[in-house]
């Protein structure tokens, strides 16, 4: 019970911060609803890592994640609710990513300060209750909210261009949230026929006894989704178009569908569906490979710096795509390592990257440049992120790409030939992105100055502290990888070994 | 008694104890004098240049035992990463190279960087960063933590060319050789992991350091039994091919004059074979493993040679200073791989270091004259500078003296390398060496008579060096004078374990041809650039190629940039067009479905005909997707 409450409160929090602000307690007071916002979170955030400290009994960091689901049943309806290991870490993550948009939003959101508070943290509640949840109901509303909050917050914080891209991408999470929910009814009817009670847990115990059409098709709906939410080739477009006109607060947004598709993917896709995702996993590998090449050279010939970094975020997240058709743990662990760590250094990115289009006023790389004379500490701070995203060493970008590969390798699935063929591509994927990085960052801090008519104050106080904290937990997991990887490697052996039965 | 190993690790870290000081100095704003930095830096590299030396007693004393020592620093997934010393006498050799190389550096630096008085304590914290990373992967004592340091290498490399960021050029070139060195890095990356992961199979492998190189012969062993032979070779390949491409190696040769953007003192460590031989110690250090395929040893012989003629020819239209050393460096390197790729092994260490005090020696020669004319680096624009530097003058001579191998130590590392060729009937071989020699004679001797001989064609008159530059050269004067014969002598015990046969055993008339080989170069230079006589024998087509470099750096700025470029440019249009068409087919299908159905309402037969079939094919692709695999729904 005690798990089952925390549980709730963790899920509810956000929301009822959310309606405070919402319904006006504040009374529009801009000041006081910032700083609110960010004092939650930032309360909320320390409170989740104290949360999760304590249910480990060993007290040892490693080990504060447990296998099981945390299953309790509500004697009213039978709702079950709790984090697996990879949902209590992406949830840490991202009330992380939601506390530095918060920070970073003083200078970024001067307009309908209530507004974006609040859905952001709607969105952070129904992104924990889809983390969360164990029931299908729960699950696909969920699902439906957070693409709700996600097309206001759009509508009302980017350009006009965004919108466009912001409805079709509603559109599309509501249309297969819709298809799941089908898939999920059939599921509930033959789990309650066989007297068994209907939620996900028992459904990831018995998916072995579906058939495999209705196997086929549940697995179809959730890789629609995490396509959509990754994305994958051809589900890319409204995300890019997001991307494209979003400003740096609304990064969270964008990086927690990432991770949301990863975690769907993750959970139902590899876990659940396992005989499905065999058959499935090397036609999803090579997709998967083409994405990261073909994200990774439109990164490079493109201009428009937000528009790139889209290709390049695209890019990024097949790796980890890559090294989770693997089925190693070795793949997994660095596929969940590579999801975390791109997160941080993406926002970490994609907030410099912001900074420095605000000062050029300009998003076209063409008309940037000989930045790092007039900012150097934005040009610190870029300089680290893009290491950490080339992986160099020291930084979580190594710890990830090195598991990646070691994935790759150790894979039982394919032929030797077939992994190095692969490989080869990987390569050539991680270099294009090396190569993108390298080329931005010099771009925009080196070359011809077109700082003449632009106001250029280096990084103010709180984007100071914004990217002081990302760098620093970039680095952090550079350096004591363990940290994560102890906890996700237990999660990584019970799914290859639920393959291996 | 002294504790070695603690010395060790007091030589690794005082450098970053430096640089970190002096990093955080800066960050906070605390000024220190000019001399501050200097002093502080060059106070640590004197004493890492003393623990050096302490070392290389050690391992002279106590032949073949090795240093070794293991933290484990980290662990990613179950695999324990170390930070570990495995101090053998390769590493030994290096180290001791190194530790002069820096020191003479910082004695060098002082009044070199008071010219323009910019970035004085960057460049000491890039230095001593740079001296910290190369001790660790000198001693490192696995190979995950030579790659890591390979990469942060990399790093410094690039912070170096882009010391005058100011400069467009410094900016271009860096980037290309971040560019360059990053390919590289995934390269040895990617394969150091896949040797990982089949070495780890070895059941006795799990409790040492991971990928140590005290086991890397059983590792190799193994694996070589156990995989493809296909993957081997290709883990091999791809080893070297990294290796040669941080060693700048055919084709990728100009990534070294495109560091020319680093100060010089810098630059001088840079073309060293410190820095520039991180591919061929990485490459001595798997000799085991490369050991057990045959073919990667025929790839090197032909790179490294292809790779000195190259280097030569280049370096002999070359009317850049810094270049002209760029590219010596890069030749002599060359010639240290051609003869790994013979599988001397001593042979080609001991060519590595003792070209490596004569390129220095050079390097430092040529940013005396440059500190002396004003930044002046073009040949062209000099001249005659014999009489007013005329240590700088003798010292340029000594260099290029010893570089073609007619006396000093150039002439026992190559004598030792002909005389291993001759022992193997390999002449096809030696002729190309001995082309070698005469081409590097020719352009060293070219580039000594366009400075120190004839008028003074420069327009700022030259000023006085001073003493701290000129003890500088005097160190690597008597290194390049003496190493070679010290080392064949007296510390030969050395290199016999590394398999190195003494001067002793080489063919006396095949060194007494090789020295009338350079002699012949020498007499070329000076009838075309000192009296003038021949120069109709300079051929045009020729001097052309060179100066374009044999257009390799076109084919790789092809390869590197405007290949991805164009890939990308399809991929755009492709993105544009072709895919909004697609995206724009659901929408139009919607309206085509509600137009027919509307038609469909007002009794339009034809449109009823089109209603009805597609509603038919719905229903059909819903059936199929139903009863797709059992047909059964349970």
């Amino acid at each position: 019970m005690e798990n089952f409450s925390s549980t709730i409160i963790f899920t509810i929090l956000p929301l009822v911060a959310g309606l405070v602000i919402f319904l006006g307690l504040f009374k529009n007071n801009t000041v006081l609803i910032r700083r609110f916002a960010k004092y939650f979170s930032l309360f909320y955030f320390i409170y989740a890592v104290f949360e999760f400290f304590n249910r480990n009994t060993n007290s040892e960091f490693g080990s504060i994640f447990t296998n099981r689901f945390y299953i309790t049943s509500w004697a009213t309806g039978g709702i079950s609710i709790g984090f697996d290991t990879i949902g209590s870490i992406f949830a840490l993550l991202v009330s992380f990513l939601i506390l530095i948009c918060f920070v970073i939003a003083k200078s970024t959101i001067n307009t309908k300060q209530r507004i974006f508070y609040s859905f952001v943290l709607f969105f952070e509640s129904a992104f924990l209750t889809i983390l969360s949840s164990h029931d299908f109901c729960i699950f696909c509303a969920a699902l439906l909210f957070a693409a709700l909050c996600n097309y206001v917050l759009i509508f009302n914080f980017s350009s006009l261009h965004a919108k466009n891209a912001a409805k079709h991408y509603l559109l599309l999470n509501s249309f297969v949230a819709f298809i799941l929910s089908g898939a999920f009814a059939l599921v509930y009817a033959i789990l309650k026929y066989n007297a068994i009670e209907a939620n996900i847990i028992n459904f990831a115990y018995s998916s072995t006894d579906l058939s495999g059409t209705i196997q086929l098709i549940l697995f179809i709906a959730f890789l629609l989704i995490s396509a959509i939410k990754i994305p994958l080739f051809g589900f890319h477009k409204p995300l890019l178009g997001i991307i494209e006109n979003a400003n740096a607060s609304l990064a969270c947004i964008f990086l927690s569908e990432f991770i949301l598709g990863f975690f769907i993917f993750i959970k139902f896709n590899l876990y659940i569906l396992k005989d499905i995702f065999q058959i499935f996993a090397p036609a999803i590998a090579i997709f998967a490979i083409f994405n990261l090449c073909y994200f990774a050279f439109l990164a490079i010939g493109e201009k428009n710096i937000k528009k790139s970094f889209g290709y390049f975020c695209f890019s990024q997240s097949s790796i980890a795509l890559c090294a989770l058709c693997s089925i190693s743990v070795d793949g997994i662990c660095g596929a969940i390592f590579q999801c975390i760590s791109q997160s941080l250094i993406l926002l970490g990115l994609f907030s410099c990257y912001c900074f420095a289009s605000q000062i050029f006023n300009t998003t076209k790389l063409p008309f940037m440049g000989a930045l790092a004379t007039h900012t150097p500490k934005l040009a610190a701070f870029t300089f680290v992120l893009t290491l950490a995203g080339i992986g160099m060493p020291f930084t979580s970008g190594f710890c990830a790409k090195f598991l990646c590969i070691l994935g790759g390798f150790s894979t039982q699935v394919y032929s030797q030939n077939v992994i190095w063929i692969c490989n080869l591509f990987i390569f050539l994927g991680f270099t294009l992105g090396a190569f993108y990085l390298i080329k931005t960052f010099q771009n925009i801090f080196f070359g011809t100055d077109e700082c003449n008519k632009c106001k250029t104050s280096d990084l103010l106080r709180h984007r100071f502290l914004a990217l002081l904290g990302l760098s620093a937990c970039v680095i952090t997991l550079g350096f004591i990888p363990y940290v994560l990887t102890g906890a996700i490697t237990k999660y990584a052996d019970m799914i290859v070994s639920s393959f291996l039965m | 008694m002294i504790d070695i190993l603690a010395l060790v690790y007091i030589m690794i870290f005082i450098p970053l104890f430096c640089g970190g000081a002096l990093a955080i100095c800066k960050i906070i704003n605390i000024k220190i004098p000019s001399y501050g930095s200097f002093i502080i830096s060059l106070a640590g590299s004197a004493i890492t240049f003393l623990i050096s030396i302490l070392l290389f007693d050690y391992t002279i004393t106590y032949q073949g035992y090795t240093l070794e020592n293991n933290y484990p620093i980290c662990i990613i997934q179950n695999i324990p990463l170390y930070f570990g010393i495995y101090a053998d006498n390769l590493s030994a050799i290096f180290v001791f190279f190194l530790t002069i190389m820096f020191f003479v550096a910082n004695i060098f630096s002082y009044r070199y960087l008071l010219q323009n008085r910019q970035g004085f304590e960057r460049f000491y914290i890039y230095l001593n960063f740079l001296q910290f990373s190369l001790l660790c992967f000198f001693i490192s004592s696995n190979l995950i933590q030579s790659v890591a340091f390979l990469m942060i290498l990399s790093l410094i490399e690039y912070l170096f060319a882009n010391f005058y960021f100011q400069k467009p050029l410094s900016q271009e070139n860096s980037k290309k050789v971040l560019e360059i060195n990053i390919f590289a890095d995934f390269i040895i990356l990617i394969v150091s992991i896949a040797f990982l992961y089949f070495s780890t199979l070895v059941p006795d492998t799990i409790n040492v350091p991971t990928m140590g190189y005290n086991n890397i012969n059983s590792l190799g062993l193994y694996s070589f039994a156990s995989l493809n032979p296909i993957i081997f070779a290709i883990i091999c390949v791809l080893f070297i091919t990294g290796s040669i491409i941080k060693s700048a190696q055919f084709p990728f040769l100009s990534k070294v004059y495109l560091t020319s953007g680093a100060p010089n003192p810098a630059f001088t460590v840079i073309i060293s074979p410190v820095m520039l031989g991180l591919g061929v110690f990485l490459l001595l250090r798997l000799y085991p493993l490369l050991n057990l395929t045959p073919v990667v040893f025929e790839i090197l012989k032909i790179i490294g040679i292809i790779t000195a003629l190259l280097g030569a020819l280049v370096a002999s239209k070359e009317n850049n200073m810094k270049n002209v050393c760029a590219w010596t460096a890069v030749s002599q390197i060359g010639i240290a791989v051609f003869a790994l790729g013979f599988k001397m092994y001593g042979a080609s260490i001991f060519y590595l270091l003792c070209s490596g005090f004569g390129v220095a020696l050079i390097s430092c020669t040529l940013d005396t004259i440059s500190y002396s004319t004003g930044s002046q680096e073009n040949i062209k624009f000099l001249g005659g500078l014999r009489e007013k530097l005329p240590l700088a003058a003798v010292a340029f001579l000594v260099g290029s003296v010893s570089l073609s191998g007619f006396i000093f130590s150039g002439f026992y590392s190559r004598a030792t390398i002909l005389g291993n060729l001759f022992a193997a009937g390999n002449f096809a071989y030696i002729i190309l060496v001995l082309l070698c020699s005469f081409l590097t004679a020719f352009y060293l001797f070219r580039a000594y008579f366009r400075i120190f001989e004839g008028d003074y064609r420069g327009t700022i008159e030259p000023k006085m060096v001073s003493r701290a530059m000129n003890f500088a050269i005097i160190i690597l004067f008597i290194s390049c004078v003496f190493f070679g014969f010290l080392f064949n002598n007296y510390a030969g015990s050395i290199f016999t374990l590394l398999g190195y046969n003494k001067i002793a055993s080489t063919n006396p008339f095949l060194n007494v041809f090789a020295f009338i080989v350079s002699a012949a170069g020498y007499y070329l230079a000076y009838n075309i650039y000192f009296t003038k006589r021949l120069r109709s024998l300079r051929t045009r087509a020729l001097r052309r190629l060179a100066a374009q470099h044999f257009y390799i750096d076109s084919f790789l700025e092809f390869i590197f940039r405007d290949l991805i470029l164009l890939i990308a440019k399809i991929l755009a249009f492709f993105e544009k067009y072709i895919l909004n068409c697609i995206y724009a087919i659901p929408p139009t299908t919607t309206r085509l479905i509600s137009y027919l159905t509307l038609k469909s309402e007002i009794k339009n037969t034809n449109s009823q005909f089109f209603a009805i079939i597609i509603w038919i094919c719905l229903i059909m692709l819903l059936t199929c997707l139903l009863y797709f695999k059992t047909g059964v729904i349970k």
